[in-house]
């Protein structure tokens, strides 16, 4: 198995404490939370019908059927709260994968920058167990949502369903979901794409600052800073509808592209740089 | 051998080096002696591609370092550097994995000549044993050379004989060892040659045995010579 495995297997195994974690407080979350809500619902219902007998049917006629949007949106803090928890506990770890390595009694990356292979391989596993954390959650929310789609089938009765509550429109209208799971190519490409970006120029950063410490850190600040700038300032000049940059949607996409590809070759050739030449323990 | 010629380093516009010049051949252990502070660390941590210069060039058997290299040079620091959460058995079996030049039966020799326990913990070993278990890590390496950082620095006296007596084992045999200390006493009997470093310049360079036989001075004796200068 060549060093650059090896060193993603390394990240994913001292993560995977607090990886497994995220997932078991997103599952408990989520089904619990989606369990309630709907049980919560029922018992509305049932105390309904308790105080004036009538059908499920008849329920529904009178008040409505609650679609399985609904039911999620009703859940929205214990669906999305994970959402947000794990989002936020992988921001950190993008800071603290590099950090752990030099903070604190025990300076590993004495060893690793030691190790007889290219220093860009540290730079490329991190990131690449950073990619695959991030996948690997979105890969369970796909898996999940199916599940909370079997369990508010299973709660509630059929007569206060709609009769069709297809997942695809669900996830094509929530915003959180939609940008989880793109419905297009383009947009996989666009979020994702971005995702990384954001990630290689925020490790380039972190890179500076552990070469020239407070120095690095001003540069490194900067950096992003300007990086985000970059991208940012054609979209914010087509939508404030400034003439010198009258162009079409997908003309602005390619825009995009074309500096992400260039902020991208720069921040790994600066990292590349950095890890070679000037990083220091 | 090791050259280490006219480097310099500064660190936030203060000359930690200012044109170091030295070499170490295989076979002999060569001894940076200097108060705290005087930039011995930083010459060992330069020679490891781990400092950057600001000036003057190293050469390992007359190349630059680069990745390959560190299979041929072992650097063992003053810092334990393995994670906490690691087993003194994951971290030789760490070092399994990522160095074709790990000798496994040297591993476990010295694991029971150091009494280490494999499923301890590294956030559990005293200061005494975190610092055998870097020693461990060096040793167990099949390298020319071998590089320590204060490796007698704030342990036991059992310990520093235990660390001590490596010195004259088969385990340094043909190696060309730099060691760094402030405290020369315990190791004068060991070293070849010395290299006294002084506020970041070379103060003296000298082989010990010589000064011994043609002035009857020992290190010490050299060092008070020139620090008192």
């Amino acid at each position: 198995m060549n060093r650059y495995v090896k060193l993603v297997l390394m990240e994913m195994h001292r993560f995977w404490k607090l990886y497994a974690a995220l997932i078991l407080v997103t599952l408990v979350s989520q089904l619990g939370g989606l369990y309630l809500t709907l049980r919560k619902y029922m018992n509305g219902v049932n105390g309904e019908l308790t105080l004036n007998p009538q059908t499920y049917t008849d329920y529904a006629s009178r008040f409505g059927k609650l679609p399985f949007e609904i039911a999620m949106s009703r859940a929205a803090l214990w669906i999305f709260g994970p959402v947000v928890l794990c989002i936020a506990a992988l921001l950190l770890y993008v800071f603290l994968i590099w950090y752990r390595d030099w903070l604190g009694k025990n300076t590993f990356a004495y060893r690793l920058l030691m190790l007889p292979t290219a220093r860009m391989n540290l730079f490329w596993s991190k990131l690449t167990a950073v990619i695959t954390f991030v996948l690997g959650l979105v890969a369970l929310q796909i898996v999940l949502l199916p599940v909370h789609l079997t369990l508010y089938r299973t709660l509630i009765p059929a007569a206060l369903r709609p009769a069709e509550s297809p997942l695809v429109p669900f996830v094509r209208h929530d915003p959180i979901f939609r940008t989880l799971v793109p419905p297009t190519f383009l947009e996989f490409i666009l979020y994702y794409g971005a995702g990384v970006l954001a990630v290689t120029i925020v490790f380039t950063a972190i890179l500076l600052e552990r070469s020239f410490r407070l120095k690095g850190l001003v540069g490194g600040i900067l950096y992003t800073v300007a990086a985000a700038a970059i991208l940012v300032s054609p979209i914010i000049l087509v939508t404030s509808g400034a003439d010198s940059l009258a162009i079409y949607p997908m003309e602005l996409f390619l825009l995009e592209l074309g500096l992400g590809v260039i902020l991208l070759a720069v921040s790994l050739g600066l990292s590349r740089y950095l890890m070679n030449r000037k990083i220091t323990v | 051998m090791i050259e280490v010629k006219g480097i310099s380093k500064k660190y936030g516009g203060k000359s930690v080096l200012r044109d170091v010049t030295f070499s170490a051949e295989r076979g002999q252990i060569t001894c940076l002696i200097g108060i705290n502070g005087v930039g011995k660390s930083t010459v060992l941590k330069a020679i490891m591609g781990l400092a950057p210069l600001n000036g003057g060039q190293i050469r390992i058997d007359g190349k630059p370092l680069d990745k390959h290299l560190y299979e041929k040079v072992a650097f063992v620091p003053d810092v334990i550097t393995m994670p906490a959460s690691m087993k003194v058995g994951e971290c030789l079996d760490w070092m399994r994995d990522f160095y074709r030049s790990w000798n496994p039966e040297r591993a476990a020799e010295l694991l029971s000549f150091f009494r280490l326990n494999p499923p301890d913990r590294v956030s559990s070993l005293s200061k005494g044993n975190a610092s055998k278990l870097n020693l461990l890590l060096g040793l167990s390496l099949d390298t020319d050379y071998l590089l320590m950082d204060e490796p007698f620095s704030g342990i036991d006296i059992f310990s520093r004989e235990q660390i001590a007596s490596v010195f004259t084992s088969h385990l340094i045999e043909e190696r060309g060892v730099i060691l760094t200390t402030h405290e020369i006493s315990d190791i004068e009997h060991l070293v070849d040659k010395a290299v006294l470093l002084d506020q970041g310049t070379v103060r003296m360079t000298f082989m010990c045995e010589e000064v011994r036989m043609n002035e009857g001075k020992s290190v010490l004796d050299v060092m008070r010579e020139v620090y008192r200068a």
